[in-house]
């Protein structure tokens, strides 16, 4: 006779950690599958060509290497968010006032400075203004206790019609009537790998903000304070820790961290700013701010997960492209494998509490 | 007590000020803009037709949180009503099959949350997020084949005899399709059962003392999963009555986020369906009147913010009011047995 046995676990090992990351992607992988199978397309081949076109060559990886940096940095400032369960949702919006703030910089300034200096104010800027952005909702939750899900999300919304605002309104280059700011001054380009659109600048700052996080969470007793506070709120304020500061805290470093990923966006790759800067399309549910909350699942809410996660979901926002052109299955065929990865992460979390195990029994 | 003095003394509590006084001032400018010879009927029969799907969406929401679960998948569960109710009414050739098809897919999509949220004991935020991409995605992928294409069947406008007649009211609430009555009669009907049947108590328990609950013996489980199915169910019908009674024709990202207000409404409305209907009016006044205002030279993005900073606003307003919303105790929280 075998019985199923389950049981508590304390405290998973990183390795379980890692096995139902990788579970739940492929049970997600799987239940896609049937999808696209729905629509007459053969699943083993949209695989291997999504897989192929964002790992199988150099030119895929520099592609994704590329749409990892803003995935890098939204997500692991995410992951420090969503430790503290300060559930910020509002990413796309952050990176969008981020994006406009460093273009604001970059076109605007009424005074002269060296590239560098300008280069490191448009960040500077970019950090602000996606950090203030957030930092209302956080003020909004403490003092009168408006749920940040809510905050976060609307003013997703708000910062989409600002940046649409800007771009048919007083920002739009003259001439041409596209939505496009003016073209940034060539001095203002962050430098690329040669041949490639990694605009390393950006994606050394995302490897410092991990590195950065990751002492944060691991050495500090602010780390520690987040920890506590994000599994039990109760125990953490009894213990003396002050809730405004961690919430601010975490969403300031979450929000600036996606107003940096949008200044890499404007600076590192369109050199404009204009509609999609955040990687969205029509839908707007390809907006980097969101695929890096599954990010931040993939990666178990820690700074080195987030980054492997990062590429790893940039690997499958590049290989779409590919079988969206290549196979011609729509893109938001992504999207919804996305979503998938992070329903089952979410549902797969059980057995990192539980230990399921067979026994012989009489 | 007579009716009067109870009446008043309802009056005079602040929960029923809050439901009163956004109406009456309504009713007054209302009567102002009439008197002075502007006519309203055609602005608030358009509030009407945006509050549907909201109102649909919310009362659902309503149920599911009152049993405890968030479900933050509102807008992945719209757009794929919204999309399967266009594959549906082209595949059955009528109107009110669209419409169930599009019920049906918000419907299975909830069980599909249900399962992790409550089954796996998963957090509901995030599975909610989860929730939302893969229904925006699933929306994209089903409705590609139809998309932009002109709806043949579509819902015809039944105005109700007499009470259509009524100046201004008669414009505003009993001139349009049979989806928005559908609405409007399920908000006293959810509201009845929610409060007054034994269902309702058992629903709201199962919310605030789920122990309590099973040890009087309800099924917890069970109840939330028939509130979040029947959530999933009106969040995809009221996606579908974008396609199929509004636009006539489906679009990638046509639900432009009003599965996010539905979350905000439902804390506005304090988990109640007649607070619902209230909030539903508030958004879709403010998204019609950004049409009104496009006409006096307003610039048109600026005002595309009004309905979701106005949702903002009056939420960060009742919350200087009440501090306390009383939200379900037992919401977030995943029950077991142990």
């Amino acid at each position: 006779m075998f019985g199923l046995k389950i049981e508590k676990r304390p405290a998973p090992s990183s390795w379980v950690e890692l096995g139902i990351s990788g579970l739940s992607v492929i049970i997600a992988l799987l239940t896609g599958s049937i999808l696209i199978w729905t629509q007459g397309f053969d699943p083993l081949h949209i695989y291997s060509t999504l897989f192929s076109g964002a790992f199988g060559s150099f030119s895929a990886l520099a592609k994704t290497l590329t749409k990892t940096i803003p995935l890098l940095l939204i997500g692991v400032g995410l992951a420090l968010a969503f430790k503290a369960r300060a559930w910020n949702i509002g990413a796309p919006g952050q990176m969008i006032i981020g994006a406009i703030a460093g273009t604001g910089v970059a076109l605007f300034l009424p005074f002269d400075l060296p590239a560098p200096a300008h280069i490191a104010l448009m960040f500077i800027a970019g950090f602000a203004a996606g950090a203030g952005f957030a930092a209302i909702c956080a003020f909004l939750n403490n003092k009168i206790g408006l749920d940040m899900v809510i905050s976060t999300l609307l003013l997703n919304y708000v910062a989409l019609k600002l940046l649409l605002y800007l771009l048919y309104g007083p920002w739009q280059a003259p001439g041409w009537g596209f939505p496009y700011t003016e073209t940034l001054p060539a001095s203002l380009w962050l430098p690329t790998l040669a041949g490639t659109r990694i605009h390393y600048p950006t994606l050394i700052i995302g490897i410092v903000a991990v590195a950065l996080i990751y002492v944060l969470m691991r050495r500090t007793k602010l780390g520690y304070e987040i920890r506590v506070f994000g599994e039990n709120p109760k125990a953490a304020r009894y213990a003396g820790m002050s809730s405004f500061k961690i919430i601010m805290l975490v969403m300031i470093i979450s929000g600036g961290l996606a107003g940096l990923a949008g200044v890499g966006e404007v600076a590192g790759i369109h050199h404009v700013l204009k509609q999609g800067i955040d990687g969205s399309g029509l839908a707007y549910v390809s907006s980097y701010g969101y695929t890096a909350i599954i990010v931040a699942w993939l990666g178990r809410r820690s700074a080195l997960g987030s980054a492997l996660a990062a590429f790893f979901i940039a690997g499958i926002l590049v290989g779409g492209y590919s079988i969206q052109l290549i196979e011609g299955v729509p893109f938001a065929m992504v999207s919804a494998i996305l979503g998938l990865i992070l329903i089952s992460l979410i549902g797969g979390a059980i057995l990192a509490r539980y230990k399921f195990t067979f026994k012989r029994g009489r | 007590m007579n009716l009067a003095t109870w009446v008043f003394s309802r009056i005079l509590k602040r929960k029923t000020l809050a439901f009163i006084i956004g109406p009456v001032a309504a009713i007054l400018l209302v009567s102002y803009l009439e008197l002075s010879g502007v006519s309203t009927g055609p602005f608030l029969n358009r509030v009407m037709i945006f509050a549907t799907p909201l109102l649909f969406g919310t009362l659902g929401e309503i149920y599911a949180e009152r049993s405890g679960v968030l479900n933050l998948g509102i807008e992945g569960m719209m757009s794929t009503g919204a999309a399967a109710g266009v594959l549906g009414a082209f595949a059955m050739g009528s109107a009110w099959a669209g419409a169930a098809v599009g019920a049906m897919s918000g419907a299975l999509l909830a069980f599909l949350f249900a399962i992790v949220v409550v089954r796996l004991r998963g957090m509901q935020v995030p599975a909610g997020l989860g929730l939302f991409m893969f229904g925006l995605g699933l929306s994209g992928v089903i409705g590609v084949a139809h998309a932009g294409e002109k709806l043949p069947y579509l819902f015809t406008k039944t105005p109700i005899p007499v009470l259509s007649d009524i100046p201004v009211l008669g414009k505003f609430l009993f001139q349009h399709v049979p989806l928005v009555y559908l609405a409007l009669i399920l908000v006293p009907i959810m509201w009845f059962v929610l409060f007054k049947t034994r269902l309702g108590l058992n629903i709201r328990t199962v919310g605030e003392n789920p122990a309590a609950a099973d040890s009087a013996g309800v099924n917890v489980f069970r109840t939330r999963y028939l509130c979040i199915i029947l959530g999933g169910a009106l969040a995809g019908l009221g996606g579908a009555f974008f396609s199929i009674a509004w636009m006539s024709y489906w679009l990638e990202g046509m639900t432009a986020g009003w599965g996010w207000v539905v979350i905000a409404l439902t804390i506005f409305s304090l988990w109640n369906p007649l607070g619902g209907l209230l909030g539903s009016l508030l958004f879709g006044g403010a998204h019609a009147l950004q049409f009104e205002l496009q006409g006096l030279g307003f610039p048109v993005h600026i005002l595309g913010m009004l309905p979701y900073l106005v949702t903002l606003i009056a939420l960060i307003t009742l919350l200087l009011f009440r501090r306390r919303l009383g939200a379900p105790s037992a919401l977030l929280k995943p029950y077991t047995r142990e």
